[in-house]
């Protein structure tokens, strides 16, 4: 018995129950030969980094499974024949995780089973196809984000006394202390990344 | 100036095994025309060079990185 690790990428236009039964099918070719199902993650509808089939979008499935190296011959006869399926990728599992950390962050995937936001629904719901965009440089850039955000939110603190807008001059202790350590941050950052550039 | 020795991230992160899946990981290991970096320029370990490697192959396979971006 192997450890290995399946993704599939299925047809955005294939239907989600038709999508469940699909899966299914393919499992229990896995079961009937002793196989074992650990894991099943629904990633759902994605952009594909490249056209596949003239198709831009891909709904995407993980799942883990043990089974003999035997029985996968016929298991991917099954899944080169399915005209629904865009593309698949079997691996010996590595001890993955289904769902890398970084990606369960975003807010903009549906999952299944039990990872993450809870809510195929809420995140269907808010899901206006640009969010995804605006999401993922927040993933990125998070300490320089937080950075940002310590600064944009020092001005606001200013105008929040009235009275001290008036002493200007002399006031701005707390807020300059706070630009301060952002200024830090970010210089620590880029020597950092000149660090590592200078080869 | 002395060169700065480069210590490789996915030590510093103790990342055992590169996965695959993580574009987000993987995305700092490729030039921005998606072309693996090499190891002069990140700084990576022999090991995990390979398993990075193995891992944007496997990615582009799967479309979650490109092999190419941005041509015309």
């Amino acid at each position: 018995m192997n450890k290995y690790e399946i993704v599939y990428i299925f047809r955005s236009t294939l239907a989600s129950e038709e999508l469940e039964s699909k899966l299914e099918k393919f499992h229990s070719l896995l079961t009937q030969a002793a196989g074992q199902i650990s894991a099943v993650e629904h990633w759902g509808k994605r952009q594909l980094a490249y056209p596949i089939d003239k198709e831009r979008n891909g709904n995407y499935v993980v799942a883990q499974f043990e089974t003999e190296p035997g029985s996968l011959p016929d298991f991917e006869r099954i899944l080169k024949l399915d005209d629904q399926i865009l593309r698949y990728l079997i691996v010996l599992s590595a001890g993955e995780l289904p769902t890398p950390p970084s990606m369960r962050r975003e807010p903009d995937d549906r999952r299944g089973s039990g990872y993450g936001p809870p809510a195929r629904a809420s995140a269907a719901a808010s899901d206006g196809g640009d969010s995804d965009a605006e999401d993922k440089p927040d993933a990125e850039g998070e300490p320089e984000s937080e950075s940002e955000v310590t600064a944009e939110e020092a001005p606001e603190q200013e105008e929040r006394p009235p009275t001290d807008v008036a002493s200007d001059a002399e006031e701005p202790a707390a807020p300059v202390d706070e630009a301060g350590e952002a200024d830090e941050a970010g210089e620590a950052e880029e020597a950092e990344e000149r660090s590592s550039s200078d080869a | 100036m002395p060169r700065l020795k480069k210590v490789c991230k996915l030590c510093e992160r103790q990342i055992s095994q590169v996965d695959y899946k993580d574009e987000h990981l993987l995305s700092r290991f490729i030039t921005d025309r998606g072309k693996i970096l090499p190891r002069r320029a990140t700084g990576s370990c022999a090991r995990h060079q390979r398993q990075i490697a193995l891992a944007i192959k496997r990615g582009r396979y799967l479309a979650l990185l490109p092999y190419i971006r941005d041509y015309h």
